[in-house]
């Protein structure tokens, strides 16, 4: 018996009658939330938020609207394209008889109005050159990486938004067209501690940040908006910024004024604590409506991407409120703003709640299970046919025969 | 849906065979819903082609995992449905079953199954009035459609004679004989006969 479901089936019940008890507490704080975002001043934001600096606990973002607006969605040009790249992965298995990992990537460009068409592929690709498993430190090879986890998810996001921009540079310039990835446009899983600068260059700035650059020049003289999305966001930033407006202290010194008080009796608890940025705008937006634009303080965006920082907008997607990133250059522009508002929209629309062109990439990037078995036994075969040793692991081995 | 022109893509080549055996052929549509009607005779492979007759068309989604969903509640044609999803174009696909029903061997027509199977990834094409009627000059395959194992052989069969009687300079006088021929065949099973005649009837 793997799970033993009688157990977790009486732990679940005691889970759902937990959340029901704090479901009152939750709502009233939320309704203190949407009065704080009602009552939100942009300007007294801004001057706490450079008064608190590094004092503050909360990642605050800048805010030049008020987190209570709400901006309603332009129709869609009559003729436009959507392009939107999605990828998935087979990591470096050491149980496998030979390291290596697999990148693909699924495109979609979905061109509608009075020529519509579609175009979706994939593109395939191994990665088991000894340069290619690692990142190394160009200032000293002894320090390196295995491309794996968190830095292989990075990588991938990379090839994406790499694809992206290539696409977008195959396709003729008529039209107006929304680039649109999957997902953050933040690489969050190397931004913590764990992963050295080096790591943070080779991903970011020389890959991430290249073909966001390149989008960014195809940009300049055709109208192409670019875009991620995020679809159930778990983000608070926006609350943190309610945080700060509700905080009672001339500056938010979290350390001086509230270290010995326990999380959620810290005055800024009142309007925060449980609450995630998707349940404030679920209130104040209407369908089809975003909210107002802020933009993200991430330090590995302050850092690695050379101006084009991050800025992001929720929207009100129909079923779910979504969070939609842009790079700054397109936020800075009202009228790809408006496009991008629009055809996420449009595209949420048609795809019955989330991005057609995005769930049609994800298909074209999906790597089944089935897929995963083959492709060992392709790698299995070809070592074979060169006559070379086929090793793998015991472990490996016991879980494909399963005996009595 | 737009049609995308292709130069070497000649009019009348409908697909590719992706699945054959000796008694039928599976032929994958270029364009969505561009098979041909039910009887159609069509030719495979270049070189010792192969005929077949349309016994079976259906439209699917390319993955059996993804059914089509309705998607035109707010759409004022069905037409919408496909201009504001292009993508459809290219998850769903018309194929279509021929039956074999003969092929071409040193020059000669032979109204039998071919010795062997078309190769995957054959050329399909429709056959014109010309090539329909030397088939049909004979009709000693007759047989082969009323026994093929398809949903309603005697639908296909009766399909087939009424298409082939047009490209026939007396198309009266080429249905009196599939009569004639398909009474012999079917023999004392009138009751299917009358069902196959009635559907000849104009």
């Amino acid at each position: 018996m793997p799970l033993d479901l009688g157990n977790t089936a009486m732990q679940i019940d005691r889970m759902a009658a937990g959340l029901k008890g704090r479901a009152y507490e939750k709502r009233q704080r939320l309704e203190r939330a949407l009065e704080t975002a009602r009552g939100f001043d942009p300007v007294s934001y801004e001057d706490k938020r450079n008064r608190s600096g590094p004092a503050a606990a909360w990642r605050l973002p800048t805010a030049s609207d008020s987190p209570g607006a709400a901006y309603p969605a332009q129709p869609p040009p009559d003729d436009y394209r959507v392009i939107a790249t999605d990828g998935s992965d087979i990591g470096a298995d050491r149980n496998m008889p030979a390291r290596c990992y697999v990148i693909n990537v699924g495109v979609a460009s979905l061109t509608y109005g009075s020529r519509p068409n579609a175009e979706l592929s994939s593109r395939a690709r191994l990665y088991a050159e000894a340069d290619e498993l690692v990142i190394r430190d160009p200032d000293s090879h002894f320090r390196q990486v295995w491309i794996e986890g968190n830095v292989l998810a990075a990588k991938r996001m990379a090839e994406e938004a790499t694809a992206l921009a290539e696409t977008a540079a195959m396709l003729p310039d008529d039209l107006p067209t929304l680039a649109i990835m999957d997902g953050s446009l933040i690489m969050i899983g190397i931004s913590g501690h764990g992963y050295e600068d080096y790591v943070r260059r080779d991903l970011v700035d020389n890959g991430l940040m290249e073909a966001l650059d390149r989008l960014r020049g195809l940009a300049a003289d055709r109208p192409l908006a670019v875009a991620s999305y995020v679809s159930m966001p778990a983000g608070v930033e926006v609350v943190n910024a309610l945080r700060l407006a509700a905080c009672p202290y001339h500056a938010a010194e979290c350390e001086r004024h509230c270290r010995e008080t326990a999380p959620g009796a810290r005055p800024c608890d009142d309007v925060a604590d449980g609450v995630v940025d998707r349940d404030l705008f679920w209130d104040i937006l209407r369908p089809g409506q975003r909210s107002g634009l802020f933009r993200s303080s991430s330090p590995l965006v302050a850092n690695h991407y050379s101006g084009q920082e991050v800025c992001f907008f929720y929207l009100h997607a129909g079923e779910e409120v979504a969070r939609v990133e842009t790079p700054s250059w397109v936020a800075a522009d009202p009228a790809l703003l408006d496009l991008t508002h629009s055809l996420a929209f449009e595209q949420c629309r048609l795809g019955q709640g989330y991005p057609v062109a995005l769930m049609e990439a994800h298909e074209q990037a999906v790597i089944s299970a089935g897929d995963r078995r083959l492709f060992v036994e392709q790698v299995d075969t070809a070592l074979h046919d060169q006559a070379l040793p086929v090793r793998t692991s015991e472990k490996s081995r016991s879980k494909r025969l399963r005996w009595l | 849906m737009e049609e995308t022109a292709n130069p070497k893509q000649r009019p009348d080549r409908l697909g590719e065979v992706v699945e054959a055996s000796t008694d039928h052929f599976m032929v994958h549509c270029y364009e969505l819903y561009g098979a041909p009607p039910l009887g159609a005779l069509v030719r495979c492979g270049a070189e010792g082609p192969v005929y077949g007759v349309v016994g079976e068309v259906a439209t699917t989604s390319i993955d059996p995992g993804r059914r089509p969903i309705a998607r035109g509640r707010d759409e004022d044609t069905e037409e919408d449905i496909y201009r504001n999803n292009p993508q459809l174009s290219r998850l769903l696909r018309t194929e279509f079953r021929a039956l074999v029903v003969g092929h071409a061997l040193d020059g000669e027509t032979m109204r039998f199954l071919a010795p062997r199977p078309p190769r995957i990834h054959a050329f399909v094409y429709s056959c014109g009035a010309d090539e329909s009627q030397a088939f049909t000059s004979s009709l000693d395959f007759l047989t082969i459609l009323l026994s093929a194992p398809v949903p309603s052989p005697d639908d296909v069969a009766a399909s087939f004679v009424r298409q082939a009687s047009l490209c026939h300079p007396d198309p009266h006088g080429f249905l009196v004989e599939a009569g004639r021929e398909l009474a012999v065949l079917l023999g004392r099973d009138t009751l299917r006969l009358s069902g196959i005649l009635r559907r000849l009837s104009p």
